[in-house]
């Protein structure tokens, strides 16, 4: 019996000792074998819908912390802070999506019913009628309209450069780009002279627009999808501090609230030239969106050239000054806006005119791969080392 | 300092060294992966592998055309569609992927689930990120 004891003690002993050995091992090399499984469940919700052409997930996560306070209250401290349920997670994510895609009904400019806002005021252009739309609708064409005026104030060149009336022009290009035959020089001109931003009158008020030119049409590609995302990033913020989470539409991501280790959002840059490899990651603050436009996006080449879909009005074609640009702003629809007007100038003076704008960051790839940003984006961005790119200093 | 110290000392350090050798070689030897949904005839979408909810923490849906998949992602196994909307159930029967190039068809929601490599990553890349811009 005693010999017994002995032996199980000295077993237990050397456990123990293993054990500790075992540990102190696994602390020195950084806790490669951390407790693993031991991962306290916290409430998250990702949902993925295809939607204005493209992809867009939505994830939300209940903020670790609450969690904790939501503890301590229950030992009597007496502050409660909710811990978001699963279910709420996912009914804030599916009212995001919903608002989205009401967004996305309303600027569909390829709807078969031909109900969409932008089909029934392209019928109507030119007969003089108002037409009632969504306050969606008119915010859009609004807030571009104040957006031009703040570049072409900084920047007389960028005015009239990202236009909402191109409608004809762009399903001249589309043509094109799908038949891989170039539109005729007179058919550009033509479909030209189809737009221009004068045309459009808009009326916030009475909810209410108009086209003053027949045959024209609206185009919202350039800043849909930016609108959209901010839209969600309202409704998903209404969590609070309790939750973070992004809305990733591809070219145009949102952060909502702030990661709770601190860290900053991390976002990868796709490489234009070979875009299944990445070629910088970003860092982005809580609620900044990124919109990237770039010549990889949607295109065709046609006679040697790369033909993509980010088309120029002063001359009706394709832009080849860079292979991307990346804008970065607290809103999603100037985000959008200015990733593709800083595509459509020379990068000098996109960077010009960056600079000059509050609230605005911009990373450039050129078409003579080089690369650089603004200024304050200098400290927010690593770039992989890449053979083929010039990082250029300022 | 006893002899039993010394042979714990010892032992500390050598399990430590071959945990360190081993972190190395498995964390060089494998790129980031990243998942890419796709639809025939849209646009796709690639998302960090890092970046996705682990394990029980959370639902991820995705949307398709008789319903959708719910996927959950599992950092030792790989990603598995846990349930979908349609009848035949092959996408949950696929179980799980984990490496570049393995994909989950979804026929009759029209999706395609893909593990990508995100090359291109350098050292100072390895860092999680939470979102691809396209």
């Amino acid at each position: 019996m005693t010999t017994r004891k002995d032996f199980s003690s000295v077993t237990k002993a050397y456990i123990k000792k293993a054990a500790f050995v075992f540990l102190c091992a696994a602390l020195l090399s950084g806790g490669a074998v951390s407790c693993g499984a031991e991962r306290a469940k916290v409430p998250s919700f990702s949902s993925t819908r295809f939607l204005m052409d493209t992809v867009v997930t939505i994830r939300l996560q209940a903020v670790e912390g609450s969690r904790t306070d939501r503890e301590a209250a229950a030992g009597g401290t007496g502050e409660t802070v909710a811990l978001p349920t699963e279910e709420e997670l996912e009914q804030l994510v599916l009212a995001a999506f919903s608002r989205m895609e009401e967004i996305a009904v309303k600027t569909n400019r390829h709807d078969p019913e031909e109900s969409s806002d932008l089909q029934k005021l392209e019928a109507q252009a030119g007969d003089g009628q108002w037409l009632e739309v969504s306050d969606d609708t008119v915010a859009i064409q609004e807030q571009v309209n104040r957006l031009e005026r703040e570049a072409a104030t900084a920047l007389p060149a960028a005015g009239g450069l990202v236009d909402t009336s191109l409608a004809r022009l762009i399903d001249l290009w589309m043509t094109a780009r799908e038949s891989k035959v170039l539109p005729r020089e007179e058919d550009i001109q033509s479909a030209l002279a189809l737009s221009g931003m004068d045309y459009i009158e808009t009326d916030l008020a009475g909810g209410r627009m108009r086209l003053n030119l027949a045959d024209m049409g609206l185009d919202y590609g350039a800043v849909a999808k930016g609108y959209a995302v901010e839209e969600a990033g309202r409704i998903l913020a209404q969590g609070g501090a309790a939750v973070y989470g992004i809305v990733d539409a591809g070219g145009n991501i949102k952060t909502i609230g702030q990661k709770p280790d601190g860290s900053p959002w991390q976002i990868g840059l796709t490489d234009p030239v070979n875009p299944q490899e990445l070629l910088a990651s970003i860092e982005l603050a809580a609620g900044q969106v990124a919109a990237t436009s770039g010549d990889y996006q949607r295109y065709e080449d046609i006679e040697g050239r790369r033909y993509h879909h980010i088309l120029s009005p002063a001359d009706g074609r394709p832009v080849w000054h860079s292979h991307s640009v990346t804008a970065i702003s607290s809103d999603g629809l100037k985000a959008d806006y200015y990733s593709t007007l800083l595509f459509l100038l020379p990068p000098q003076d996109a960077l010009q005119l960056a600079e000059s704008i509050p609230d605005l960051e911009a990373v450039w790839v050129t078409s003579a791969k080089e690369l650089f940003t603004t200024s304050g984006l200098q400290d927010r961005i690593k770039w992989q080392d890449k053979a083929g790119y010039k990082l250029k200093d300022w | 300092m006893a002899k039993t110290d010394r042979r714990i000392l010892a032992g500390i350090l050598a399990a430590a060294l071959i945990l360190l050798v081993f972190q190395y070689f498995a964390g060089s030897g494998s790129s980031e992966l990243a998942l890419e949904v796709s639809r025939p005839g849209e646009e796709r979408l690639r998302i960090p592998i890092s970046s996705l909810p682990q394990g029980e923490q959370g639902r991820w849906h995705i949307e398709g055309a008789a319903g959708g998949v719910y996927l959950s992602y599992w950092p030792e196994q790989g990603v598995h569609v846990d349930r979908a909307d349609c009848p035949d159930q092959a996408c949950v029967k696929t179980g799980f992927i984990n490496k570049a190039g393995q994909s989950i068809v979804c026929v009759p929601n029209q999706i395609i689930i893909r593990l990508v490599a995100l090359d291109g990553q350098g050292d100072r890349g390895k860092e999680e990120l939470d979102g691809i811009l396209k």
